[in-house]
């Protein structure tokens, strides 16, 4: 025995280290067995194959989504490109439409924020008080 | 069925990793060993997490049944009981998650009535059961080392095995764990430590000095 290990317990630890013994009930092996067996009987549950992701489903719609979006870039690279002069050469535009430009692009932000407020809105509603919006 | 490759050179010398290499073998009754040899410790250890003998044994039978099926993942690294008791400790803190006991909060518990001046007051079963429950009302960070310290008899290296952190953290918890319940209950602090007894010194292995 260790002598330098301590003769007295702190009552705490006598409290909650010297607990009696909880015996097993006289079925409790028998009843786990049972489980046991039931269980390895049943050869579906054990045996089940694992579920494969569902390329078949999923390969044709990411194509066509990349194929849209290659299409989609090579029409705005075309497009930039065909008009690249325009844009440059652009002529002094009349004082009227410039200074409605402004309002225009401030509205059409208000349309993009109200266009990306309304789903989360939607969604709070639809979650109720659980969301964590 | 559990289905993995036994190990015939360390099952001689262990009966539990004999009775583990029937059952990857296919013999389902084997299992029925470990049940027996790790049954009471099982059920003792899901009772200090619940205090429900009814709910102690029906966590203790799902135990085995995650055992069994878990089986062919023991790697043999640490020793079966260790992996037996980490496997039980994950599955009573989960199901505490899910149902936790009815305890009171550590504040409200109650205060063992008239100040005990001896240890044979607190042999008391019902003060001495008011304070192994407040255990389960301590913060859950502390609840868990206290718990299976005190199962463990007090083995920090087992315990810290158990819990899969490191001794050094079991112990500042431990302290931590140990210092609420001594200011929830005072008058712990009146009675006269008691003598140990030879078994329970020797399990005090890693010196219970260090934690105080």
């Amino acid at each position: 025995m260790n002598s330098n290990l301590p003769t007295q317990l702190d009552p705490l630890d006598n409290i909650l280290a010297a607990e009696a013994p909880l015996l097993p009930s006289s079925g409790f092996a028998l009843s786990v067995m049972d489980s046991i067996r039931a269980e390895a009987s049943e050869p579906a549950r054990n045996f089940s194959p694992a579920i494969h992701f569902p390329w078949a489903r999923i390969l044709p719609g990411a194509i066509l989504a990349l194929a849209l979006l290659f299409w989609f870039l090579f029409r705005t690279a075309t497009l930039l490109q065909a008009n690249i002069h325009t844009i440059v050469q652009q002529p002094a535009l009349p004082a009227s439409i410039q200074l409605s430009a402004p309002l225009t692009t401030i509205g059409w932000l208000l349309v993009a924020l109200a266009s990306s407020l309304l789903p989360s809105l939607l969604i709070r509603k639809l979650m109720g008080r659980s969301a964590l919006l | 069925m559990p289905q993995a490759q036994p190990n015939p050179i360390q099952s001689n010398q262990d009966p539990d990793l004999a009775a583990i290499d029937r059952v990857l073998a296919g013999d389902i009754n084997a299992f029925e060993a470990i049940v027996l040899r790790w049954q009471a410790p099982i059920i003792n250890m899901a009772w200090r997490y619940t205090r429900d003998h009814y709910l102690a044994e029906e966590l203790a039978q799902d135990a085995f049944i995650r055992a069994w099926r878990a089986l062919p993942q023991f790697r043999r690294e640490s020793s079966f009981s260790t992996w037996l008791f980490s496997l039980a400790a994950n599955h009573f803190r989960n199901n505490l998650k899910r149902v936790p006991v009815q305890t009171l909060p550590l504040e409200e518990a109650p205060e063992p009535s008239a100040a005990p001046t001896a240890l044979f007051a607190l042999e008391d079963s019902q003060r001495t059961e008011q304070i192994r429950r407040a255990v389960l009302a301590l913060p859950h960070l502390y609840r868990e080392p206290v718990l299976l310290f005190y199962f463990h008899e007090m083995d920090l290296a087992q315990t810290a095995r158990t819990l899969n952190i490191p001794e050094g953290t079991l112990k500042a918890r431990l302290a931590r764990g140990r210092d609420l319940l001594r200011k929830r209950f005072p008058s712990l602090a009146h009675i006269n430590a008691a003598p140990t007894t030879a078994t329970t010194t020797q399990t005090l292995n890693t010196s219970s000095g260090e934690l105080q």
